[in-house]
Protein backbone atom coordinates (compact mmCIF):
# COMPACT_ATOMS: atom_id res chain seq x y z
CA UNK A 1 0.00 0.00 0.00
CA UNK A 2 3.07 2.35 0.52
CA UNK A 3 3.92 1.80 -2.41
CA UNK A 4 0.98 2.36 -4.11
CA UNK A 5 0.38 5.82 -2.33
CA UNK A 6 4.21 7.02 -2.81
CA UNK A 7 3.17 6.09 -6.96
CA UNK A 8 0.24 8.53 -6.72
CA UNK A 9 2.49 11.18 -4.63
CA UNK A 10 5.23 11.19 -7.88
CA UNK A 11 2.29 11.28 -10.66
CA UNK A 12 0.43 14.53 -8.10
CA UNK A 13 3.62 15.98 -8.02
CA UNK A 14 4.11 15.64 -11.65
CA UNK A 15 0.50 17.12 -12.43
CA UNK A 16 1.68 19.85 -10.03
CA UNK A 17 4.62 20.76 -11.82
CA UNK A 18 2.64 21.08 -15.19
CA UNK A 19 -0.20 22.96 -14.07
CA UNK A 20 2.12 25.32 -12.54
CA UNK A 21 4.25 25.41 -15.99
CA UNK A 22 0.56 26.14 -17.75
CA UNK A 23 -0.22 28.57 -14.93
CA UNK A 24 2.88 30.87 -15.58
CA UNK A 25 2.76 30.71 -19.38
CA UNK A 26 -0.78 31.92 -19.21
CA UNK A 27 0.19 34.61 -16.49
CA UNK A 28 3.05 35.76 -19.34
CA UNK A 29 0.50 35.93 -22.22
CA UNK A 30 -2.00 38.30 -20.07
CA UNK A 31 0.81 40.58 -19.35
CA UNK A 32 1.57 40.64 -22.66
CA UNK A 33 -1.95 40.80 -24.13
CA UNK A 34 -2.44 43.63 -21.63
CA UNK A 35 0.46 45.25 -22.50
CA UNK A 36 -0.61 45.61 -26.05
CA UNK A 37 -3.89 46.90 -25.62
CA UNK A 38 -2.47 49.53 -23.20
CA UNK A 39 -0.23 50.67 -26.01
CA UNK A 40 -2.45 50.28 -28.85
CA UNK A 41 -6.32 49.67 -28.16
CA UNK A 42 -7.89 47.60 -30.63
CA UNK A 43 -4.62 46.59 -32.26
CA UNK A 44 -3.66 43.09 -32.92
CA UNK A 45 -0.60 41.66 -30.09
CA UNK A 46 2.55 42.61 -30.19
CA UNK A 47 2.02 45.27 -32.68
CA UNK A 48 4.44 47.92 -31.20
CA UNK A 49 7.19 45.28 -31.29
CA UNK A 50 6.78 44.25 -35.20
CA UNK A 51 6.41 48.07 -35.87
CA UNK A 52 9.71 48.77 -34.03
CA UNK A 53 11.35 46.05 -36.16
CA UNK A 54 10.22 47.49 -39.74
CA UNK A 55 12.00 50.71 -38.34
CA UNK A 56 15.00 49.25 -37.51
CA UNK A 57 14.86 47.13 -40.52
CA UNK A 58 14.18 50.50 -42.65
CA UNK A 59 17.20 52.35 -40.93
CA UNK A 60 19.45 49.66 -41.26
CA UNK A 61 18.77 48.92 -44.96
CA UNK A 62 19.19 53.22 -45.71
CA UNK A 63 22.13 53.34 -43.49
CA UNK A 64 23.83 49.74 -45.61
CA UNK A 65 22.70 51.67 -49.00
CA UNK A 66 24.62 54.53 -48.00
CA UNK A 67 27.58 52.59 -46.41
CA UNK A 68 27.67 50.55 -49.37
CA UNK A 69 27.93 53.09 -51.82
CA UNK A 70 31.42 54.74 -50.15
CA UNK A 71 32.62 51.30 -49.97
CA UNK A 72 32.51 50.10 -53.69
CA UNK A 73 34.15 53.15 -54.37
CA UNK A 74 36.89 52.30 -52.30
CA UNK A 75 37.18 48.90 -53.23
CA UNK A 76 36.95 49.86 -56.52
CA UNK A 77 39.66 52.00 -56.01
CA UNK A 78 41.54 49.31 -54.75
CA UNK A 79 41.44 46.93 -58.00
CA UNK A 80 38.06 45.64 -56.43
CA UNK A 81 36.93 42.95 -54.04
CA UNK A 82 39.70 40.14 -54.86
CA UNK A 83 42.60 42.85 -54.05
CA UNK A 84 40.29 44.02 -51.29
CA UNK A 85 39.92 40.54 -49.97
CA UNK A 86 44.40 40.21 -50.56
CA UNK A 87 44.89 43.82 -48.17
CA UNK A 88 41.91 42.32 -45.49
CA UNK A 89 43.93 39.27 -45.13
CA UNK A 90 47.60 40.44 -45.22
CA UNK A 91 46.15 43.21 -42.86
CA UNK A 92 44.85 40.02 -40.36
CA UNK A 93 48.55 38.81 -40.47
CA UNK A 94 50.25 42.16 -40.20
CA UNK A 95 47.54 42.51 -37.16
CA UNK A 96 48.30 38.58 -36.20
CA UNK A 97 52.08 39.31 -36.24
CA UNK A 98 51.87 42.14 -33.94
CA UNK A 99 49.82 40.31 -31.23
CA UNK A 100 52.49 37.69 -31.55
CA UNK A 101 55.06 40.06 -30.91
CA UNK A 102 53.36 41.98 -28.07
CA UNK A 103 52.82 38.49 -26.39
CA UNK A 104 56.28 37.25 -26.68
CA UNK A 105 57.16 40.42 -25.19
CA UNK A 106 54.44 40.46 -22.18
CA UNK A 107 55.41 36.83 -21.33
CA UNK A 108 59.29 36.90 -21.87
CA UNK A 109 60.46 35.14 -25.29
CA UNK A 110 60.58 31.36 -23.95
CA UNK A 111 60.36 29.00 -26.68
CA UNK A 112 57.13 27.24 -26.08
CA UNK A 113 55.48 30.36 -26.22
CA UNK A 114 56.15 30.87 -30.09
CA UNK A 115 54.91 27.69 -30.05
CA UNK A 116 51.81 29.38 -28.57
CA UNK A 117 52.02 32.01 -30.83
CA UNK A 118 51.85 29.89 -34.13
CA UNK A 119 48.83 28.41 -33.17
CA UNK A 120 46.93 31.16 -32.21
CA UNK A 121 47.85 32.66 -35.74
CA UNK A 122 46.11 29.25 -36.93
CA UNK A 123 42.99 29.86 -34.71
CA UNK A 124 42.76 33.46 -35.77
CA UNK A 125 42.52 32.24 -39.82
CA UNK A 126 40.60 28.95 -38.85
CA UNK A 127 38.11 31.90 -36.75
CA UNK A 128 37.83 33.90 -40.13
CA UNK A 129 37.19 30.51 -42.08
CA UNK A 130 40.33 31.72 -44.43
CA UNK A 131 42.30 28.90 -45.66
CA UNK A 132 46.11 28.92 -45.31
CA UNK A 133 46.78 28.17 -48.81
CA UNK A 134 49.78 28.94 -50.77
CA UNK A 135 49.55 30.92 -53.73
CA UNK A 136 49.89 27.74 -56.21
CA UNK A 137 46.55 25.80 -54.29
CA UNK A 138 44.42 29.01 -54.83
CA UNK A 139 45.23 29.59 -58.33
CA UNK A 140 44.21 25.90 -59.45
CA UNK A 141 41.23 26.14 -56.82
CA UNK A 142 38.03 25.87 -58.81
CA UNK A 143 36.46 29.26 -59.34
CA UNK A 144 33.99 30.72 -57.60
CA UNK A 145 35.13 28.53 -54.52
CA UNK A 146 36.75 31.19 -53.42
CA UNK A 147 36.05 32.58 -49.88
CA UNK A 148 34.04 35.65 -50.68
CA UNK A 149 31.31 32.62 -51.06
CA UNK A 150 30.19 34.72 -54.33
CA UNK A 151 28.83 32.69 -57.15
CA UNK A 152 30.98 31.94 -59.70
CA UNK A 153 31.71 35.02 -62.29
CA UNK A 154 31.10 37.43 -59.16
CA UNK A 155 34.11 37.45 -57.32
CA UNK A 156 34.89 40.42 -59.16
CA UNK A 157 32.19 42.66 -58.01
CA UNK A 158 31.40 43.77 -55.18
CA UNK A 159 28.21 43.48 -53.71
CA UNK A 160 26.18 44.43 -51.17
CA UNK A 161 26.03 40.94 -49.66
CA UNK A 162 29.86 40.93 -49.61
CA UNK A 163 29.84 44.15 -47.79
CA UNK A 164 27.04 43.19 -45.33
CA UNK A 165 28.92 39.58 -44.49
CA UNK A 166 32.06 41.51 -44.08
CA UNK A 167 29.90 43.33 -41.06
CA UNK A 168 28.56 40.45 -39.89
CA UNK A 169 25.21 41.18 -40.37
CA UNK A 170 22.88 38.45 -41.08
CA UNK A 171 21.29 38.82 -44.34
CA UNK A 172 18.25 37.23 -43.21
CA UNK A 173 18.10 39.68 -40.21
CA UNK A 174 17.90 42.69 -42.13
CA UNK A 175 16.26 41.14 -45.61
CA UNK A 176 18.21 40.69 -48.53
CA UNK A 177 18.64 38.33 -51.00
CA UNK A 178 21.95 37.80 -52.35
CA UNK A 179 20.85 35.68 -55.51
CA UNK A 180 18.25 38.29 -56.70
CA UNK A 181 21.04 41.03 -54.92
CA UNK A 182 17.55 43.03 -53.73
CA UNK A 183 16.13 44.21 -50.55
CA UNK A 184 12.74 41.08 -49.47
CA UNK A 185 10.17 41.86 -47.89
CA UNK B 1 6.44 -1.86 13.86
CA UNK B 2 2.87 -2.02 12.17
CA UNK B 3 2.41 1.18 13.98
CA UNK B 4 5.64 2.85 12.09
CA UNK B 5 3.80 1.57 9.29
CA UNK B 6 0.36 2.71 10.20
CA UNK B 7 2.06 6.37 10.28
CA UNK B 8 4.08 6.50 7.09
CA UNK B 9 0.50 5.93 5.29
CA UNK B 10 -1.42 8.16 6.98
CA UNK B 11 1.89 10.72 6.72
CA UNK B 12 1.40 10.37 2.76
CA UNK B 13 -1.94 10.22 2.37
CA UNK B 14 -2.13 13.70 3.64
CA UNK B 15 0.97 14.70 1.27
CA UNK B 16 -1.23 13.10 -1.31
CA UNK B 17 -4.50 15.22 -0.34
CA UNK B 18 -2.76 18.22 0.06
CA UNK B 19 -0.91 17.81 -3.49
CA UNK B 20 -4.62 17.66 -4.85
CA UNK B 21 -6.07 20.40 -3.49
CA UNK B 22 -2.50 22.79 -4.35
CA UNK B 23 -3.50 21.34 -7.99
CA UNK B 24 -6.97 22.02 -8.19
CA UNK B 25 -6.27 25.49 -6.93
CA UNK B 26 -3.88 26.18 -10.05
CA UNK B 27 -6.02 24.69 -12.34
CA UNK B 28 -8.77 27.22 -11.04
CA UNK B 29 -6.39 29.97 -11.52
CA UNK B 30 -5.38 28.74 -14.62
CA UNK B 31 -8.67 28.49 -16.02
CA UNK B 32 -9.58 31.86 -14.61
CA UNK B 33 -6.55 33.62 -16.57
CA UNK B 34 -6.96 31.45 -19.42
CA UNK B 35 -10.69 33.34 -20.22
CA UNK B 36 -9.00 36.90 -20.00
CA UNK B 37 -6.77 35.89 -23.18
CA UNK B 38 -7.76 36.25 -27.13
CA UNK B 39 -4.99 33.69 -27.75
CA UNK B 40 -4.11 30.53 -26.93
CA UNK B 41 -1.20 31.49 -24.20
CA UNK B 42 1.80 29.12 -25.34
CA UNK B 43 1.64 31.00 -29.17
CA UNK B 44 1.57 34.03 -27.87
CA UNK B 45 4.48 34.02 -25.25
CA UNK B 46 6.33 32.09 -28.38
CA UNK B 47 5.86 34.46 -30.87
CA UNK B 48 6.91 37.53 -28.25
CA UNK B 49 10.17 35.77 -27.71
CA UNK B 50 11.25 35.52 -31.18
CA UNK B 51 9.86 39.48 -32.07
CA UNK B 52 12.01 40.21 -29.26
CA UNK B 53 15.17 38.74 -30.38
CA UNK B 54 14.49 39.84 -33.94
CA UNK B 55 13.80 43.74 -32.52
CA UNK B 56 17.30 43.08 -31.08
CA UNK B 57 19.26 41.76 -33.67
CA UNK B 58 17.59 44.35 -36.02
CA UNK B 59 18.15 47.35 -33.51
CA UNK B 60 22.15 46.13 -32.96
CA UNK B 61 22.37 45.63 -36.75
CA UNK B 62 20.84 48.91 -37.25
CA UNK B 63 22.99 50.66 -34.77
CA UNK B 64 26.33 49.24 -35.70
CA UNK B 65 25.49 50.62 -38.99
CA UNK B 66 24.20 54.19 -38.54
CA UNK B 67 27.20 54.09 -36.07
CA UNK B 68 29.79 53.63 -38.80
CA UNK B 69 27.86 56.74 -40.93
CA UNK B 70 28.37 58.70 -37.64
CA UNK B 71 31.59 58.30 -37.72
CA UNK B 72 32.64 58.79 -41.09
CA UNK B 73 30.85 62.07 -41.07
CA UNK B 74 32.91 62.90 -37.48
CA UNK B 75 28.95 63.57 -36.03
CA UNK B 76 27.20 61.78 -32.69
CA UNK B 77 25.19 58.99 -33.61
CA UNK B 78 22.41 60.05 -32.03
CA UNK B 79 22.49 63.14 -34.43
CA UNK B 80 21.70 60.45 -37.01
CA UNK B 81 18.39 58.73 -36.10
CA UNK B 82 16.25 61.16 -37.42
CA UNK B 83 17.11 61.18 -40.79
CA UNK B 84 17.05 57.45 -40.65
CA UNK B 85 13.73 57.33 -38.99
CA UNK B 86 14.09 55.86 -35.54
CA UNK B 87 14.14 57.58 -32.30
CA UNK B 88 16.33 57.45 -29.39
CA UNK B 89 13.04 55.43 -27.86
CA UNK B 90 13.06 53.24 -30.21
Amino acid sequence: EIAQLLRTQRELEKQLREAREQLETAEQARKIERESRARNEGGEVDDELVKLIGKWRGASRQAAEELFGKVRDRVNRMGGPRAWKEMQKKQQEFQGGWDQEEQTNNHGSDEEDGEAGNVEKRDIYAEYDIDEETENEKSQRARGAGDTGELPGQEDEFTMAMMLRTLNVDLHVIGYDKEQQRWTD
Amino acid sequence: MAELKAMKISSLQARNAALEQEIAQTRAKLQEVSQELNYPAAATVKKHIKLLHEYNDIRDIGQGLIGMIAENRGVRIGELYEEFGVGLKD
